[in-house]
């Protein structure tokens, strides 16, 4: 991963500044540009970690905690990819530490290694016909019976909006495993949706 | 994620279908308490792991705690040692008695001057007068305790033969076991204990040809300079019996020094004859202040003259034998 320099941070910013500029205005003493920063990834953050939490409650908790981390590390932050990455390896440390307080962590290894090749749905019987919400709300519902770490691939993804090099980084993980669980992740949910059609 | 390089890692209807999902947002009141601590935290300027103040005080407490410590371990400890010295003495005199019971045979001119006997010896003569028969002494033997200004001005060497006196006791009571359990012979035990009345240091130090005297090197010196419990401990009770005259009538002037002329048996014979020998004199000398009688300053004169022409080598018991009369004399 190439490192990003304050210089073209600043001189690729367009109209508005750039995340990692504005982490570095921050960290120069610039609390509008953490307000800034913080409206950007306000819902962002929060979405994900609700949904990869599987509860509102822990998905406030660890909201707060990624964002009191951010404040309370601002001076040890250096630009050396997108400011999400960092935000999201924050969210990533602060969920790993939950899972291990709970308990779950070994679980979420686990699961690595034994992924079930048929993703079990719900047994409730679907009705005929779903509406595009309805079908939305039913993702929901199958995300959450994803296993913790194929869930956290496809929410990097789709939430984070990053690619796979990003989410390896993120999670700590291999490139070739952070694929791995994103197919699984994507093969499940597609099996899960079918069942209720 | 290029979907032409990950075909099956990109599926455009799900990502569909996730957009519809209604977006979750934090309370208001979370983003604000999130946005007050970062405005806090920069108001308040770079963060510092570490505190000086507080961190110096901390020290200051931590140095002030070990010292009052270090105080307190010290004034506790050193009680405990004297008293440990001070409690041991009883103790230690009890195979003392045993030896002076071995030592009788070895010693009968003892037993005929056995009239007058300290009833309460202190520690370091009880260690040294084991070859007098000091716990058969006459029942009218009349108390006399220790000179007061000596046994005060030689407190700390009395502590020092405390101690000697306790580890001689336990160094005696395991050869007594030893001899008791058959593994060490009973003649043994014998010489045991009267090397035990030899200092440890006096014991490596080079005997002198004469019998009796332990080292006479430092003993000059602490005979002339008042310090007659020390010089006292240079003697070898045990060797007593084989000693000369000039010996014997020195240790029981030493003997008469630390506890006073009626405190111990003397090694002086009682039939002495007067004689212009030094040794007769002396002898006669403390015979008189073991009665209670007066030594004119002639006859003091006369032995120090004796000793001055005759046995200069005795000169420094000069002093001592002054120090005796001025104390004694009625």
């Amino acid at each position: 991963m190439s490192g990003l320099s304050l210089e073209s941070v600043v001189e690729a910013a367009p109209s508005e500044p750039m995340d990692e500029a504005l982490m570095l205005a921050y960290q120069t003493g610039d609390a509008a540009a953490f307000d800034t920063l913080y409206q950007r990834y306000r819902s962002r953050l929060f979405t994900f970690l609700v949904r990869e939490s599987g509860s509102r409650a822990q998905g406030e908790e660890l909201y707060q905690e990624t964002w009191l981390r951010v404040i309370r590390y601002r001076g040890q932050y250096t630009v050396q990819a997108r400011f999400s990455t960092y935000l999201f390896k924050l969210a990533h440390s602060c969920l790993m530490d939950h899972f291990r307080k709970q308990g779950r962590i070994g679980r979420f290894e686990l699961g690595v290694v034994e992924l079930p090749e048929v993703f079990a749905c719900p047994s409730e019987a679907p009705e005929a016909v779903w509406g595009q919400q309805r079908t939305a709300l039913r993702l929901r519902r199958c995300l959450d019976e994803l296993p913790l770490e194929q869930r956290e691939v496809f929410l990097l993804k789709e939430e984070g909006e990053m690619a796979l090099t990003e989410i390896a980084t993120v999670t700590g993980v291999a490139m070739e495993t952070a694929k791995s669980r994103l197919r699984y992740a994507l093969k499940k949910l597609r099996g899960c949706l079918e069942a209720w059609q | 994620m290029s979907p032409s390089e990950h075909d099956d890692l990109h599926d455009a209807e799900l990502s569909r279908l996730y957009r519809e999902l209604p977006a979750e947002a934090p309370e208001p009141a979370m983003d604000e308490r999130i946005r007050a601590e970062a405005r806090r935290a920069v108001a308040a300027g770079p963060r510092r792991w570490w505190r000086p103040l507080p961190m110096t005080g901390l020290a200051t407490a931590a140095t002030v705690i070990l010292a009052i410590g270090m105080v307190r371990y010290w004034q506790a400890e050193q009680p405990t040692e004297l008293a440990r010295a001070v409690n041991v003495t009883p103790a230690a005199e009890a195979p003392v008695a045993e030896v002076a019971n071995d030592l009788d045979a070895e010693v009968p001119a003892t037993k005929a001057v056995g009239t007058v006997a300290a009833a309460v010896p202190p520690p370091v003569l009880a260690k040294r007068s084991g070859t007098v028969a000091q716990d058969k002494a006459a029942p009218t033997a009349k108390p006399m305790p220790a000179p007061a200004p000596l046994a005060m001005a030689e407190a700390p060497q009395l502590a020092t033969a405390r101690e000697e006196a306790a580890g001689a006791k336990a160094e005696a009571d395991a050869m007594a076991d030893r001899v008791a359990a058959g593994s060490v012979p009973a003649e043994t035990k014998v010489a045991g204990e009267a090397a035990l009345r030899k200092p440890t240091a006096l014991a490596a130090a080079p005997a002198e040809a004469k019998p009796g005297l332990v080292s006479a090197l430092p003993y000059e010196e602490l005979v002339t300079t008042g310090r007659y419990v020390e010089a006292l401990a240079h003697w070898d009770p045990a060797q007593m019996a084989s000693a000369s005259l000039q010996q014997k009538a020195e240790y029981d002037l030493l003997l008469a020094l630390v506890h006073g002329p009626q405190a111990e048996a003397p090694l002086c014979p009682a039939e002495i004859t007067a004689s212009k020998e030094p040794a007769t004199q002396l002898c006669l000398i403390l015979q008189q202040l073991r009665m209670g009688q007066p030594v004119a300053d002639a006859q003091l004169e006369t032995l120090v003259r004796r000793w001055r022409r005759a046995v200069p080598s005795r000169r420094y018991l000069e002093r001592a034998l002054r120090d005796l009369v001025r104390r004694t004399s009625p």
